[in-house]
C-alpha cells in the first residue's frame, strides 16, 4: 500500500528548518540545569557555560549518523512487536490524564483501579497496540511508591509493547528492573526494547528540565528507546510563527537527540512533537486548534523526510469536555494529522477530553474507531492493474449495476465499517433529544471487556517474584 | 485631558513606553500621586481586567497594560508615601518543588503587582519549606500562593499546602492555588483557601481575600 502523507514542506523549507536549528544550538544553546548530563557534555568536548550547552553541526551530524531509523518496542506475546520506523504504525494509549468521565459516573479524579481499567480496555483492543501504566493518573497511591504500584499493574495486565510516564532516575531504572523481571531479560544498551516513555519533553524554550534529562540518562543508559518530545505553546512558550516554533521544537529534538548518542550511540530515539497552537483568551496550550495540524505535520516531515528517523505525534486531543459533537470534530481532525503525517507512532492520548486532562472510557472506545478509520485511508488508493476494473466497466456497460459483479462480491467486505457509529439507524426508533446512542454503545463495549479480562497475565511464579520486587523497594 | 486621565488611558491601552513621561507629567502638574496610582493606573487595570474575563481582549494585551503600570509605577514610587504601593498586602508566590514552569506564574504576578500587591517572588522549583520560612520572615504576608503545571507536580502541590495548614500563623493568612490542571475540587481537598482559573481572576480574588483579613 501506498502509505498516504500529507505535506506542508517543499525540500527546500526543511533544509531552512535544519539550519535554523543548527544556529539556534550553537549560538544560543540548550539549557540543561542537570549535572549527570552536564558532565556527559563536557567529557565529550561540548562547549558548556553553566548549564547552557552550545552544540555545533559536526556534533549533531554525528549524532545523526548513529541513531537508527526503526527500531523493535517488544512485546511479551512476540507477535505484538512492533517495528516503528519499519512500517508498523503504533497506535498508543494515553500519558497524563488525572481524570477519568464515563456516562455512569461522570468525571472522577484518577485511581489506580481506574488505571487498571483502563489498560485492561487497551489490552483488549484490536486497534490499540501499545499499552501503559498512565491511562490516567494513580491519584490515590503515594507518590514515593507510585511508579511501583503503576509498573506492576501495567506489567500484570498486558502482554502489549509498553509505554510509560516518566519517573525520577532512581525510580525509572527500578521501573526497568522490573520489565526484566518479567521479561526474563536484562535491560541493556545492545540489548532488546521493551519499554518506552510517552515522551521526554523538552522545556520549551530551549531548554530541558533536570527531571526529564535524568530520565532519557536513565533510558539510554540501559538501551531503552528515548521518544522524545516538545509541547511547545506558540506564542507562549514558542515563536507565534508555526515555521518559528517548528524551528525551535526541532532544535530542542536535535539537543535531545545529541544527548542520547553521547550516552548510547544507537541507541533509539523517537521524534516526537506535540506542539500547539495557543489560546491567547489564556495563554495556554490549544489542543483543538488546527494550527496544530500544521506543526505536527511539518515536524514529522522533518524527522520522516529530511532525518529518517522514528517519529511520533500526538492525536486524539480536544479542548471539549464532554463526548460531544466539538470532541469528535477536533479528536478526527487531530488524528487525521498524525495518522496522515507519515508518523510511525503516536503519544496516544487517545479517548482524552478537556485538553488533555480527562480520560473517557466511552471516547476511548470511539477513538478506535476514529484510528481504524484513518488507518484505512492511510493506506491509500489500490491502483494495480486489475483495480482500474477496465474489464469490467465493458461488461456492465452503460446502465447497468455492479451489484452482482465477481469483484464486487469478492471485494466488499474489505471495505470500511464501523463497529460503534452507525449507518443504519431508524430515524423514528431515536429521538432528536438522544446524542448517547453511540456513547451507549461504546459503554457497552468498555464493560464487556473489563468482565472479560483475566486478573492477571503473569505467570504465578513471576508474579510473586515481581511482589517481592514492589514490597522490597516501597518506602 | 487631566494628567491622570492621560495616564490611565495609556494604561488601558498597554502603551508601557509613554506611561513613565505621562506620570511624571501628572506629578508636574500637581495631581496628588496616591491618587495617580489609584486613579489612573489600579482603576485602569481593573477595567484591562474585567475585559480579559469577558473575553474581550489576550493574554498579552493584559500582560503589557500591566506593564505598562509597572513603569508607572516606578516613576510613582519615590512620590508614594511607605506601603501604598503595596497597599493590598504582600503576597507569596511560587511554583512548587520539581515543577519548572513559571509563565502562569510571572502572569499572576503581574497582575497581582497591578492590583496593588506585594509580591514576593520564590520562583520555581520551592520546597514547601521555603514557604512557610518566608513567611516567617515576612509575618505581614497576607496571601500565599502555590502554583503547579504538571500533573506530576500536583501531589508537592498538596504538600506544601498541608504543610501551611499546620503552622500556627495559617488563621492569618489565605491560601491560593492554581495552574493548569488544577480545579476547584482539588483545591477543596487539599484545603486551600481559594482556586482561580486565570491571571485576572486571581487579582480580583486575591483583594477580595486581603479584604475578609483587614
Amino acid at each position: 500500500m501506498r502509505n498516504v502523507k500529507l505535506s506542508m514542506f517543499t525540500q527546500e523549507d526543511m533544509q531552512r528548518v535544519h539550519n535554523a536549528s543548527l544556529k539556534l544550538l550553537w549560538e544560543n544553546g540548550v539549557n540543561i540545569a542537570n549535572d549527570r548530563v552536564l558532565e556527559i557534555f563536557k567529557k565529550h568536548g561540548f562547549k558548556v557555560e553553566g548549564s547552557q550547552i552550545y552544540i555545533t553541526e559536526e556534533q549533531v551530524d554525528k549524532a545523526l549518523q548513529t541513531v537508527p531509523s526503526h527500531f523493535v518496542i517488544h512485546a511479551r506475546d512476540p507477535k505484538k512487536s512492533l517495528d516503528l520506523g519499519g512500517g508498523d504504525y503504533g497506535v498508543c494509549t494515553p500519558i497524563g490524564p488525572i481524570n477519568t468521565r464515563t456516562l455512569d459516573d461522570g468525571i472522577r479524579p484518577g485511581t489506580l483501579k481506574a488505571a487498571e481499567e483502563l489498560t485492561k480496555i487497551y489490552q483488549a483492543s484490536d486497534v490499540i497496540n501499545i499499552n501503559t501504566n498512565n491511562g490516567v493518573e494513580a491519584n490515590d497511591v503515594p507518590v514515593k511508591n507510585r511508579h511501583l504500584e503503576v509498573m506492576r499493574m501495567l506489567l500484570r495486565h498486558t502482554d502489549k509493547p509498553m509505554y510509560t510516564r516518566l519517573f525520577d532516575y532512581d525510580e525509572m531504572n527500578e521501573a526497568m528492573d522490573m520489565v526484566e523481571i518479567v521479561v526474563g531479560e536484562k535491560l541493556e544498551k545492545g540489548g532488546k526494547i521493551w519499554l518506552a516513555p510517552g515522551s521526554c519533553p523538552s522545556l520549551s524554550p530551549m531548554a530541558y528540565s533536570r527531571e526529564v534529562a535524568d530520565n532519557i540518562v536513565a533510558l539510554a543508559e540501559r538501551g531503552q528507546v528515548v521518544t522524545l518530545g516538545s509541547a511547545t505553546t506558540t506564542g507562549v512558550t514558542g515563536p507565534i510563527q508555526i515555521f518559528g516554533t517548528v524551528v525551535m521544537q526541532n532544535a530542542e529534538q536535535l539537543a535531545g537527540l545529541v544527548l542520547t548518542q553521547l550516552i548510547n550511540p544507537g541507541n533509539a530515539v523517537g521524534y516526537g512533537v506535540a506542539a500547539c497552537p495557543a489560546n491567547m483568551r489564556g495563554a495556554k496550550y490549544c489542543c483543538g486548534s488546527p494550527g496544530r495540524v500544521m506543526l505536527q505535520i511539518g515536524s514529522i516531515e522533518m524527522a520522516k523526510r529530511f532525518y529518517n528517523l522514528p517519529a511520533r505525534t500526538e492525536p486524539y486531543t480536544t479542548e471539549s469536555s464532554l463526548n460531544d459533537w466539538q470532541a469528535g470534530m477536533e479528536s478526527y481532525e487531530g488524528t487525521m494529522c498524525n495518522i496522515l503525517s507519515g508518523a510511525d507512532y503516536q503519544l496516544g492520548e487517545i479517548g482524552t477530553l478537556d485538553s488533555l486532562m480527562t480520560t473517557s472510557y466511552e471516547k476511548t472506545i470511539l477513538d478506535e474507531e476514529i484510528t481504524s478509520r484513518l488507518l484505512y485511508i492511510r493506506d491509500g488508493i489500490d491502483v494495480n492493474e486489475e483495480a482500474a476494473a477496465v474489464e469490467t466497466i465493458k461488461e456492465v456497460g452503460s446502465g447497468g449495476t455492479f451489484l452482482l459483479e465477481e469483484d464486487t462480491i469478492d471485494l466488499m467486505h474489505d471495505a470500511w465499517y464501523p463497529k460503534y457509529t452507525d449507518w443504519n439507524r431508524d430515524p423514528k426508533a431515536i429521538g432528536d433529544e438522544d446524542y448517547t446512542y453511540v456513547l451507549r454503545k461504546a459503554n457497552a463495549e468498555w464493560k464487556r471487556r473489563l468482565e472479560e479480562a483475566p486478573d492477571s497475565m503473569l505467570d504465578p511464579a513471576v508474579e510473586e517474584e515481581l511482589d517481592a520486587y514492589v514490597a522490597r523497594h516501597s518506602k | 485631558m487631566s494628567g491622570i486621565q492621560e495616564v490611565y488611558e495609556l494604561v488601558e491601552k498597554g502603551k508601557a513606553k509613554k506611561v513613565a513621561a505621562a506620570v511624571q507629567a501628572a506629578l508636574d502638574e500637581g495631581c496628588d500621586p496616591t491618587a495617580i496610582l489609584n486613579e489612573g493606573m489600579i482603576d485602569a487595570m481593573d477595567v484591562v481586567g474585567n475585559k480579559f474575563k469577558n473575553g474581550e481582549i489576550f493574554v498579552p494585551e493584559m500582560l503589557i497594560a500591566a506593564k505598562a503600570m509597572k513603569n508607572g509605577v516606578e516613576v510613582l514610587k519615590p512620590h508614594l508615601a511607605s506601603g501604598v504601593a503595596g497597599a493590598a498586602g504582600k503576597f507569596i508566590m511560587g511554583t512548587v518543588a520539581g515543577d519548572l514552569h513559571d509563565i502562569g506564574k510571572n502572569l499572576v504576578i503581574m497582575m497581582l503587582e497591578s492590583a496593588g500587591f506585594e509580591v514576593i517572588d520564590l520562583g520555581v522549583d520551592v520546597p514547601k519549606e521555603k514557604f512557610v520560612e518566608t513567611y516567617l520572615e515576612n509575618p505581614d504576608t497576607k496571601i500565599i500562593g502555590c502554583s503547579a503545571l504538571l500533573t506530576t507536580t500536583m501531589p508537592a502541590l498538596q504538600e506544601a499546602v498541608e504543610l501551611l495548614n499546620k503552622q500556627e500563623f495559617r488563621s492569618k493568612i489565605k491560601i491560593m492555588v492554581g495552574g493548569a490542571p488544577i480545579t476547584q475540587e482539588f483545591a477543596d481537598q487539599i484545603g486551600a483557601d481559594a482556586y482561580t482559573e486565570d491571571a485576572a481572576s486571581c487579582a480580583q480574588r486575591a483583594k477580595e481575600l486581603s479584604a475578609e483579613l483587614g
